[in-house]
This record gives structure tokens, C-alpha cells and sequence, in this order.
């Protein structure tokens, strides 16, 4: 197990290193130029060009970029006066992370029992509630659930602050809209693979052995229904913590989310490479903590 | 121990669930409505649209970073409905030789009680244009070079001492400008011209004005908290000359992305201003009288390439026929309503009627409208066969054109607008290069188009901020399709260096007379809009001119009616 660890994260070293050099050359090769300004003269854009050292030839600019990095230095943003993108990213990475949590907690939470219920209650009427209630969270995009929920809670109810992120009431609206997609995946899969487990071996084991419904549903069914869904998890963690520049735009929340988009509309490369660090290495941390969880969830499953 | 742990977290997570839902029905706490707090202080709440990128007046770019230290600071004057008003400057008067202008301060101080004196502005002004490595080097560097040596001083020609800017004494200031201008006192309400401390510019230099603590304030308000990305806080300045009359605590701007947000927070009482509405929600606005009118002097153009060698359709191009034809068959009214519908109109003259003329305005002195804005079919088919005529095409063998827009909404309607228009009228067929804004404005740069949608909103209120574009050698030329016209350069030379007032302004108009005929930059529209403001507000006002930030150094409480 210890090894299979160092392997994979000797291989998602390989793979950040991999995917740090590709963005950095490929946000070089968008059209523009992040000081183009047509009301500046060109000598002070040059000016600005050579203090951001973008004057330097691109592989020394690249072996900069990396001796940095190895600092852990991102560097400064392009776009805001005397910032760096350490800055940048530490002040705005505790919103989305709170935001990310809030909304995992309530995901998991619903999407497990939206999805045991309907299992269990197989082609009755809570099982097509909760199918429903799926199919609307997966269905409907995550910008028009946050308007309308404004539109409701706020606007016509009023007991919900509209945006912003200065009070626990005004986190509540943003966690529903941003878990509820969420919310729906893990529902769906839990009740797909609730029903799979049902005729596996080790259940009708257990039936054998005379064990209630309960324990079997508790211990077995459960337990072993939960594989798909971790699988998902991994993905899903990183997305919801790392930001979402919709749910964030929305309702005015100075998360990650908006640097993902404004960084790259205003071509602030060093930005664009920090988000891309932040989202990367959450990806792929995420990914491994999923492969471990396997293993200790399915004991047929060897890491090697 | 299985059983006990999966009992153990189906408590939790129940509980977790319990608690979620009971948070669903508690909290109304913090929605509250209107600008008075439980506490009698009267907050005012607005939107920015993006954090700003600096607050230090020496080097702020964007415009999202001009109202904030329009609150935090003054210059020597501000403008209030397209007009000058005395701010720190009391009065100021020029000399004979139409450059030595004079400025008599006001007795103010700083937030800190230190009197704001005229070295203050020649420090600020110095550190604008230090090209040393330690100074802020902003990208509005070349504002200064309105001012005399200042471009010398920039680029490393002369010493600051060259620089014509002095203090007479603690309350007399006298800036020299670099050429005859009539609108030289307006530029100095641009933030870059704003006074800065030396011993506060010494002491933190590049980090002067990053944080509360790093700055002293001169303007009405006073920069108390600033949360990256999320809020920015203002307390009134009690050392503000007027500040008697403003009757408001504090201001706090939220940055709010999303316009649909604004209009949710602004309809739920958690926001004064919003700074436009979308044209759909006009009607609702104006009926409740929250929605407030302003003119913009943004122009809007179809630019025509005559300087590039772009292949054969570089002979149409360069016909002023066509290009003339092309002006007469646009229908500026529908296009402008199906591209914007927000209060903006056609126009077809190259400067705004608004724009100051001596003590007049254009459109006052000068009204002029060469083409129809609503199109005149039948001249422009006269005007295109002779353009065909002298240029060897027949309508069939026509070749295609190239129109450049970017990724703004106005910009790539106005752009489908004209390619229906010109295919429908002369059957041409015109090809669609959409860019983002700055791969846009770097093709436009190097020529890479035929037709290209671009706009332009004045540096400063005189009709030469649009004419000087034109000019042969200017930098923007390529930019305005690369006209190069000796008549014409000649005029704007002329202008540039007289000191006759009404000689200029007749040549202006000249110049601009030059410019309809020569139709490079076809003009499409004028920009106009509304934006909010809550009833119980006044004196938060707009300038149309120049960036559409809001000043707030007036603003005022008069409570609901």
C-alpha cells in the first residue's frame, strides 16, 4: 500500500510537471497580449512587458517560471498592481473550500439517502420522487437554479439574503444551488448500484446465514453499493472545492471560481498557471485519496 | 465496532441534515433593507463590477479602479455635468502664453490633519512619470505628457526639475502645459494628476495605497477596509472641505459580477446604485423614477483599411466611393436598436454634439449630420456602381471582405448587422473574423483587416481627441484605418499649435468635414444607457465623458418620501 502511494505520486508529479509546461506555452500561443491597450503608447506597454520580464525569450522565461515554482512562487498577477498570485490565491482558495464543503456535505448527505430510498422502495412512489427530484438537479444548469432560488428566497420571499458571503444565512442559498447537481449524480448512481449489489453472491450469503433485512442492507448491501460512488467522489471534491465560477459569480463570492475566467480574458499568464497549479494538484490528490479509499472499502481490491 | 461506527456516522450525518434545514428557516438577520443602520448611521451600498487593479493614483488602469479613489482623493477639479467645478483648486488662471496655468489651492487636509499643499501635486505628478524602477509605472504614464518635458522626463530625456510643474508656495501650484489646450484644466480630474504625500510616496512606494494603512486620503471619503476581490469599505473623511454637506456615514462597494445579482440586491433594498440597466429593464426603472439617463461620447465605427495591401479588395477598400456608399446604406437606426436598444442612437457625424467648443458645444455651434442615419438606399447605388466602375469589378465577380469584431455583445450584432445589410444591398459577401477584445485590438494594430468594429471614447472633452486619430503619423492611425491625407494633417498641425481659439475650432470642424467625406471610420453610434439610483439618494452623479464611473463627492441622504 505504501507503495503503490510513492508510485502514484511519483506519477502525478510527472503528470503536474507534464501539464504546468503545456499550459505554460499554450497560454502564450492565445491571440493577444495581456498589456495590449490601444489607448497606451507602445513604448510604456514595452516598458511593462520588460518589468514582467515578457520580454525574455519564452525557455527563459519557462526556466524562471519553474525555479519559482520550486520556491513556491507563482509569481505576480499581470492584472492587479503589485499582487502575487500567492496572494491571489490564498485569500480567495477559504471561500471556495468553505463554499466546496458546505455543498459536499449536503451532496452526500441528500444524494445517499435520495438514492437509498429509492432503492428500496423499488418502482414505488419515493422511488420515482427521488428519480425526480434527480433529474431536475442534473438537468437543470447551476446558473439558472441559483437565479431562481434569488429570485424565491429573496426577492419574493425575503428571508434570504440575495448574494454575498458575510452571514451563515447568506451561505445557504449558494450550498443548495452549487451540492444540488451533485446531489443528483450521487443519487442516481447510489440507487443503480444499490439495485446491482442486490443479487450478488455475498447477499444471498448473508440472507443464508439468517440475517435481518436491516443488518444486510446496513453491513452488505450498503457498503459495497458505495464503490461507484466514491469513484465519482474524487472528481467531485476537487470541482466543489477548488471554485465554481458560476455558482461564485452569481452570488458574489470571492472565491476561486472568477479567476478561472478573468484570468484568461485578461491573459494574466502567471494567474492562469496558478490556477491551473491550485485545480491540478487538487485533481490529482483527490484522484489517489479515492484509489487508497478502495482499497479499504473493497478488500478484493489489492494496490499495487 | 462496525455496527457502532456505521451508527455513529448515520447520527452525524442525520444531524448534519437537521442542522442544514433548521439553518433553511433562521436567518433574516442579515438582509436588511436601506442605507440606515440600527445604530442611526447611514451606510451607503454599491455595486463595482470587478476589483480594482490599483487605488495608487500613479498607477491604476482600469476603470473599475476610478471611482474608488474618486472617493479617496481629489485633484484640482472635478466635472460635474460635462463641466468644470473647482475642487482642491480654489481658482486657477492661465497666462498670455495660453501654457502657464496658475492654481490656487484651497485650505484642505489630508485624512491625518496635515494641510494638502502644492508640493503634494508635484510629487504625485513626479512620481506619475519617475521612470525609475522604484516608481509605480502605471500604464496612465502618458496622460503626463500633456504636460511640458513630460514625455522627456519619462523616457529618460531631462530631470524632474525640467518638469513643468512647480510650487509657488504651499498653496500656489503652476503646471505648464505642453501646447496650447483648451481642455487642459478638465484633464486634471483624472486620477494620475491627484496629489500624493511625499513622506507617504517615500515611505511605501510601490505598496502606497494597497491597504488602508499605507495611504492618507484627501477626498470626501476614507479607504477603511478593503477585502480582496469582495468588499471595499469607506468611512466619510472628517477633514474633507465639504464635508458638511455630505451627510452619509460610510459607503461600502461590493464586487458583484453578475448584473442579474445587482438587480436583485438593488430591488431587495441591499444596494443604492446600479450602474446599468439592461435595456429590458429600462421601462420597469423609469417608472418607478430609479432609472437615470446619461449620454455617453462613446462613438462606435465600422473602420475601413485603406493603407494595408489586402489583395484585390484593397482597390474597393481605397475607393471612397464605395466607402461612402457603404456609410449611405447603413441603416443606423435599426441597427442600433437590434444592437443595443439601451438609449444609444445613430450618428453619423465623427464627434458627439456634447463635446465642448469653445464656451459651446459641438452641437450647438457646429450642428452637422452628412448622412442620413437611416440609410439612403438609392444614393448609395449610384455611389457603388461608380465605385465599381472605377475599380473594374462587375456585382458577380465581387470579393469578399473581411470584417474583424471581438466577443462583446453591441460588437458582434453590429457586425451581423452590417454583413446582412451590405450582402442585401451590393450582394457582397462579407466574412466574419471574431477575436477576443485584445487579439482585436492586435490585429487592428498590424492591418490584419478589411472592416473592422471598433469604438472610441474621448480622452478628454475636445473634439481633437477623436480627429487627432486620423492623423498620418499619429499612433492610433492604424487603428482608423490608416488614412493618410496631407490636407488633413496640415489641419490638425494647425490646431495643435495655434493659439486662436475660434481659428481652431472653425478647422476642426473643417477636419471633421474632411473625415465624412473621406469615410475611413464609418460612425455607427452614439452610446447612451441608464443606470440606478434609489429615490432616497441624491448626488451621486455620472459624467458622460470619459469613464462611466460614479462620483460620489456629493453624494447625500434625504430619506424616504
Amino acid at each position: 500500500m505504501l507503495k503503490y502511494a510513492l508510485k502514484r505520486i511519483v506519477i502525478a508529479v510527472i503528470t503536474l510537471f507534464i501539464l504546468i509546461s503545456a499550459v505554460f506555452v499554450m497560454v502564450r500561443l492565445l491571440p493577444g497580449d495581456p498589456f495590449t491597450d490601444p489607448k497606451v503608447p507602445e513604448a510604456t506597454q514595452e516598458k511593462m512587458r520588460e518589468y514582467y520580464g515578457l520580454n525574455e525569450p519564452l525557455y527563459k522565461q519557462y526556466l524562471t517560471y519553474m525555479d519559482n515554482l520550486l520556491h513556491g512562487d507563482l509569481g505576480y498577477s499581470l492584472r492587479t498592481q503589485g499582487r502575487t498570485v500567492n496572494e491571489i490565491i490564498s485569500s480567495a482558495f477559504p471561500y471556495s473550500i468553505d463554499l466546496g464543503i458546505r455543498a459536499l456535505v449536503f451532496a452526500v448527505v441528500a444524494g445517499l439517502l435520495l438514492g437509498i430510498v429509492a432503492a428500496l422502495n423499488q418502482n414505488k412512489f419515493l422511488d420515482h420522487f427521488s428519480m425526480a427530484v434527480a433529474v431536475i438537479g442534473i438537468s437543470i444548469p447551476s446558473f439558472i437554479i441559483g437565479s431562481v432560488f434569488q429570485y424565491i428566497f429573496s426577492v419574493k420571499l425575503g428571508i434570504l439574503p440575495v448574494a454575498r458571503w458575510d452571514s451563515f444565512a447568506s451561505t445557504i442559498l449558494p450550498t443548495f444551488a452549487l451540492g444540488l447537481g451533485s446531489v443528483a449524480t450521487i443519487a442516481r448512481l447510489m440507487r443503480t448500484s444499490m439495485l446491482e449489489v442486490v443479487n450478488e453472491d455475498f447477499i444471498k450469503t448473508a440472507k443464508a446465514k439468517g440475517l435481518n433485512k436491516r443488518e444486510i442492507t446496513l453491513n452488505h448491501q450498503l457498503r459495497n453499493s458505495m464503490l461507484p460512488v466514491i469513484t465519482v467522489m474524487g472528481p467531485m471534491v476537487a470541482t466543489l472545492l477548488t471554485g465554481t465560477f458560476v455558482i461564485e459569480n452569481i452570488f458574489a463570492i470571492p472565491g476561486l471560481g472568477r479567476h478561472y475566467v478573468i484570468s484568461i480574458q485578461t491573459l494574466d499568464y502567471p494567474l492562469i498557471l496558478g490556477m491551473t497549479i491550485v485545480y491540478s494538484v487538487f485533481l490529482v490528490l483527490m484522484q489517489l485519496v479515492v484509489d487508497l479509499v478502495y482499497g479499504l472499502i473493497d478488500p478484493r481490491i489489492k494496490l499495487r | 465496532m462496525k455496527r457502532k461506527m456505521m451508527k455513529m456516522v448515520t447520527v452525524i450525518l442525520s444531524l448534519v441534515l437537521v442542522f442544514t434545514l433548521f439553518a433553511g428557516c433562521g436567518g433574516d438577520s442579515s438582509s436588511a433593507s436601506g442605507p440606515v443602520r440600527d445604530d442611526g448611521s447611514i451606510v451607503i451600498r454599491v455595486p463595482f463590477a470587478s476589483e480594482p487593479s490599483s487605488l495608487d493614483p500613479g498607477y491604476g488602469n482600469s476603470s473599475d479602479s476610478i471611482a474608488p479613489r474618486g472617493m479617496m482623493f481629489e485633484g484640482l477639479v472635478r466635472i460635474y455635468d460635462n463641466k468644470v467645478e473647482p475642487a482642491m483648486a480654489e481658482s486657477w488662471e492661465v497666462a498670455d502664453d495660453g501654457v502657464t496655468y496658475t492654481f490656487h489651492l484651497r485650505d484642505s487636509n489630508w485624512s491625518d490633519g496635515v494641510p494638502v499643499t502644492a508640493h503634494d501635486f508635484v510629487y504625485g505628478i513626479t512620481r506619475l512619470l519617475d521612470p525609475s524602477e522604484d516608481a509605480p509605472n502605471g500604464n496612465y504614464q502618458w496622460m503626463g505628457y500633456y504636460i511640458k518635458n513630460g514625455e522627456e522626463f519619462n523616457t529618460g530625456q531631462c530631470s524632474a526639475e525640467e518638469l513643468g510643474i512647480r510650487a509657488i508656495d504651499d498653496k500656489t501650484l503652476e503646471i505648464v502645459a505642453d501646447k496650447n489646450m483648451p481642455y487642459f484644466v478638465e484633464l486634471m480630474k483624472l486620477p494620475c494628476f491627484y496629489p500624493v504625500r511625499e513622506d507617504m510616496g517615500e515611505k511605501y512606494g510601490k505598496e502606497y495605497a494597497s491597504s488602508p494603512e499605507t495611504v492618507v486620503c484627501n477626498g470626501p471619503f476614507i479607504l477603511t477596509g478593503w477585502d480582496h476581490e469582495s468588499q471595499l469599505t469607506f468611512e466619510k473623511n472628517p477633514e474633507y472641505w465639504r464635508a458638511d454637506e455630505i451627510n452619509v456615514d460610510g459607503v461600502e462597494a461590493y464586487i458583484i459580477g453578475d448584473t442579474e445579482t445587482i438587480i436583485n440586491m438593488f430591488d431587495n433594498g441591499e444596494l443604492e446604485i446600479m450602474n446599468t440597466i439592461d435595456k429590458e429593464y429600462i421601462e420597469k426603472y423609469e417608472e418607478t423614477g430609479e432609472a437615470v439617463f446619461i449620454e455617453g461620447a462613446t462613438i462606435w465605427y465600422n473602420v475601413i483599411n485603406t493603407k494595408t495591401d489586402r489583395g484585390e479588395v484593397s482597390k474597393l477598400l481605397q475607393n471612397k466611393n464605395f466607402r461612402q456608399a457603404v456609410s449611405y446604406v447603413l441603416d443606423r437606426d435599426s441597427l442600433v436598436e437590434a444592437a443595443c436598444g439601451d438609449g444609444s442612437f445613430g450618428i453619423t457625424r465623427m464627434i458627439p454634439d456634447l463635446i465642448t467648443v469653445l464656451d459651446s458645444t459641438l452641437g450647438e455651434l457646429y450642428p452637422y449630420e452628412p448622412y442620413p442615419t437611416s440609410g439612403d438606399a438609392d444614393k448609395a447605388q449610384e455611389l457603388f456602381d461608380l465605385a465599381l466602375e472605377e475599380t473594374g469589378f462587375t456585382r458577380d465577380n465581387l470579393p469578399d471582405i473581411t470584417l474583424l469584431t471581438f466577443d462583446d455583445e453591441r460588437a458582434q450584432d453590429s457586425a451581423e448587422i452590417i454583413q446582412s445589410m451590405l450582402g442585401e444591398a451590393f450582394g457582397i459577401n462579407v466574412v466574419m473574423d471574431t477575436q477576443t477584445y485584445s487579439a482585436r485590438v492586435e490585429k487592428e494594430n498590424q492591418g490584419d483587416y478589411d472592416f473592422c468594429i471598433t469604438n472610441w471614447a474621448p480622452d478628454y472633452n475636445d473634439p481633437m481627441t477623436f480627429l487627432e486619430c486620423y492623423e498620418s503619423n499619429n499612433s492610433y492611425n492604424m487603428y482608423f484605418g490608416g488614412m493618410q491625407n496631407a490636407e488633413y494633417d496640415e489641419i490638425i498641425e494647425f490646431c495643435n499649435t495655434t493659439d486662436d481659439m475660434e481659428a481652431r475650432a472653425e478647422k476642426m470642424f473643417e477636419a471633421e468635414k474632411i473625415l465624412c467625406d473621406e469615410m475611413v471610420g464609418i460612425p455607427l453610434f452614439q452610446t447612451a444607457g441608464y443606470w440606478g439610483m434609489k429615490t432616497y439618494i441624491t448626488g451621486i452623479t455620472k459624467c458622460g465623458l470619459g469613464a462611466n464611473d460614479p462620483d460620489f463627492a456629493k453624494v447625500k441622504y434625504v430619506g424616504e418620501e
